[in-house]
């Protein structure tokens, strides 16, 4: 989506018609000025309304679209328009979209009726021929789903809230992070492919016999109890995610406070090395199945192998091992006619009948050339099956020892923990108490999930069998083996692409958090380590290594790392459409970053934010009060300038202080007298200096 | 954070025999002409693509 223009007519504040220009190319940002109250966060409401037909939270009455200053100034009777009109670009099309209100005044402006709002969209492509287009929600819905809107027009001054979500508002951002990369697309198409293969398996039902029916009837009946499972995990899931915040609360908590600081400090430390140790007692116990399912033949062929030198010995006693003579050379004496010793060997003589003898006992060459082969093998498994106890004992001490020092940890856990419940400070005992009862609730939730995630496995194993059986089923006939081969082909279809989709989410994930910690680091002074986890909550460690510990961020910190993050999705979307060319996906190759007062909390890093951001959108509108423009943001961002305007506010307000600044050499208004009773705000161009 | 190897994310697709191949393209196509719907019914819609690409 790249913006050319707003146009506005009587707009909440925005009296009568004004136009913005939007910047593209290399001098991509829209600079827009104005003080606090004089329509910054109207003009974010008017791309809001304009494309989905809401505004903002944060704005009062939302009903009340057309300025109050035409209303009041109008006529009983008078007829008064308002509209907001977006001109856009998007794949290759140009769009046009127009939503507006009118209101009729009544007697008194209380009395003032206003239309529903209308709105409409066109377009044009490559032809330059406009057409209209009806299903106006379904377009836009397309180009900027409305639950990502959030993402590119955004109030700066709330935007830190991005790091601090309830897990409800954690899941909409993974969800709409994933639909940005595509993943929607991958997961419905999941979805569909599932309910295609239920809809063949009962054609194939119909064409197929009695075994065939009812494994696909126990086939269905699994389907469906998979699904029941599937949804309750998935509750159990957000509960426990809910859980983990509630308990991550009240550790901030007690970390807060003086005198048990230190203990939960201590106890973050031994968390930390709980879950080290309980990464390396996986590993450990991996490598032991591995192990145990390569090698542990090894120790049961000790007795085939006693067993084989003794018959070998037992050759060897004979004389048959070595062979003496070969059986080739004595065919070859045969035929020629003529032994070693000169004697002929025709037909019937006593000569050849003794030759022939020997061709009975040179058959023992292939025993000695097989007993040279398997004796190499067998001394070499002689040596495996020490050397695999001995490994197998050294893994086993290992995951021994893991073992001892997670028991060592919890009891230091419980004993910290002990110490909290039983403190004499009411507030820390009844922390703790909580805490314990969180955990409580989560090691039971766990259970359930454990039990449920289990089903499901047996459940998908289940199903996989009766596959193999239906493939055993004989499908002479034609019908059935062509429906068969359709329920596979979907089955295969949905595993490939349940495949696409998790390799692509673990890269997307770990490239996000890298790019997120990158950029965290240039603009930040502090050393902290971005980390993302599986749900896309952001997260600060104070270093990267393995006992890094988890560190709270500044209101600024959570700014920066919410910018960041938006503007790091923006970019890796974009990167990401590229590589995956021959899969359809959403258009992300281009989106805007509009933001209102994005450098209001901040302080110290305004330089920096100010100078990494646009880098990463295409198309950048920014709005900003003078205070937070001069200096530092000024320096970074008036070179990358392609269009600037001044809100320019005027108040009925007796004595308000007037208030100017001067953009590219030029003084405007930011707050004067208005001429009448009413308050208003004008759009004013700053000419290109 | 570790520097792994990053996956290459076509090789479901690219594995996969010629007519599953055109059914994962085309329902992903078709899906995404339906992104802005809510809940697209596409059921009998794949089921043909694959009885048209299986026949």
């Amino acid at each position: 989506m790249r913006l050319r223009r707003l146009k506005l007519k009587n707009f909440r504040q925005f009296f009568g018609e004004a136009e913005i220009k939007f910047a593209a190319g290399k001098n991509n940002i829209t600079v827009i000025h104005g003080e606090n109250g004089a329509g910054k966060t109207a003009l974010l409401n008017a791309f809001k309304w304009v494309l989905y037909g809401e505004v903002t939270s944060g704005i009062q009455l939302k009903d009340q679209i057309v300025t109050k200053r035409a209303i009041y100034a109008a006529e009983s009777g008078d007829v008064i328009e308002a509209f907001v009109e977006l001109d856009f670009e998007h794949d290759d099309r140009r769009y046009l979209i127009r939503r507006s209100v009118e209101s009729k005044v009544g007697s008194s402006p209380s009395s003032t009726k206003t239309t529903t709002p209308e709105v409409s969209l066109r377009y044009s492509d490559a032809g330059g021929e406009w057409r209209s287009e009806d299903r106006v929600a379904d377009v836009i819905g397309r180009i900027l789903p409305s639950d990502l809107h959030g993402y590119f027009f955004f109030d700066g001054e709330r935007i830190e809230q991005i790091v601090k979500l309830a897990p409800e508002e954690q899941e909409q951002i993974a969800t709409a992070s994933k639909k940005l990369l595509g993943v929607e697309i991958l997961d419905r198409a999941d979805n569909h492919l599932a309910k295609a293969r239920k809809e063949l398996e009962k054609q194939l039902r119909e064409v197929g016999d009695t075994q065939t029916r009812l494994l696909i009837d126990e086939k269905t009946a699994l389907d469906e109890k998979i699904e029941k499972d599937e949804k309750e995990a998935s509750n159990i899931r957000i509960n426990l995610t809910k859980l983990d915040a509630q308990n991550a609360d009240i550790d901030q908590n007690l970390r807060m406070l003086e005198g048990v600081k230190a203990l939960q400090e201590r106890r973050d430390q031994l968390n930390n090395d709980r879950s080290r140790r309980e990464t390396a007692l996986k590993e450990h116990t991996a490598i032991i199945k591995k192990l145990l399912s390569a090698s542990a033949h090894n120790v049961f062929l000790t007795e085939p192998i006693r067993r084989f030198e003794e018959l070998c010995d037992e050759l060897r006693d004979r004389g048959e091992l070595p062979a003496g003579i070969k059986k080739q050379f004595v065919a070859d004496l045969l035929v020629r006619g003529k032994c070693i010793c000169g004697a002929n060997l025709t037909a019937g003589s006593e000569h050849r009948a003794a030759v022939e003898g020997w061709l009975e006992k040179a058959g023992l060459e292939d025993v000695e050339e097989k007993a040279i082969r398997i004796g190499g093998s067998i001394a070499q498994l002689s040596h495996e099956s020490p050397r695999f106890l001995s490994t197998l004992d050294s893994r086993q001490r290992l995951r021994g020892a893991d073992r001892e020092e997670l028991s060592r940890i919890e009891g230091a856990l419980d004993d910290i923990s002990e110490q909290l419940k039983t403190s004499p400070r009411e507030e820390v005992s009844s922390l703790e108490k909580r805490k314990q009862q969180l955990t409580e609730q989560r090691d039971s939730l766990k259970m359930q999930q454990g039990v449920l995630l289990d089903s499901i496995k047996r459940a998908r194993a289940r199903q996989d069998e009766i596959d193999v059986e239906l493939a055993k089923q004989q499908a002479n006939e034609e019908r059935q083996r062509l429906a068969k081969a359709r329920v596979d082909a979907a089955a295969d279809a949905r595993k490939r692409i349940a495949k696409i989709r998790e390799l692509m989410e673990q890269d997307f994930r770990h490239d996000l958090e890298q790019r997120v910690s990158k950029l965290f680091q240039e603009i930040s002074p502090t050393p902290y380590v971005v980390r993302i986890k599986e749900d896309y909550s952001l997260h600060l460690f104070d270093s990267d290594g393995e006992n890094a510990l988890p560190t709270d961020a500044s209101t600024g910190e959570r700014q920066i790392l919410s910018l960041a993050f938006i503007g790091s999705i923006i970019d890796l979307t974009r990167e990401y459409q590229k590589q995956g060319g021959s899969l359809p996906g959403p258009d992300s190759s281009h989106f805007p970053m509009v933001m209102d007062s994005p450098f209001g909390t901040l302080s110290i890093y305004r330089h920096a934010i100010a100078e990494h951001i646009p880098r990463l959108a295409d198309q950048v509108v920014v709005m900003v009060s003078p205070s937070q423009w001069r200096g530092d943001v000024e320096r970074s961002m008036i070179g990358r300038a392609g269009q600037q305007y001044v809100l320019s506010y005027s108040t009925p307000k007796e004595g308000a202080e007037r208030l100017s600044t001067e953009v590219n050499g030029t003084t405007f208004n930011l707050i004067d007298k208005s001429p009448n009773e009413y308050e208003f705000t004008e759009i004013v161009e700053v000419p290109n200096g | 954070m570790s520097d792994r190897k990053k996956n290459d994310h076509l090789e479901p697709l690219r594995t996969a025999s010629p007519e599953v191949q055109k059914i994962i393209k085309e329902v992903l196509k078709l899906e995404r002409d339906k992104l802005y719907q809510d809940r697209p019914r596409l059921q009998s819609e794949i089921v043909d693509i694959i009885k048209r690409e299986v026949s």
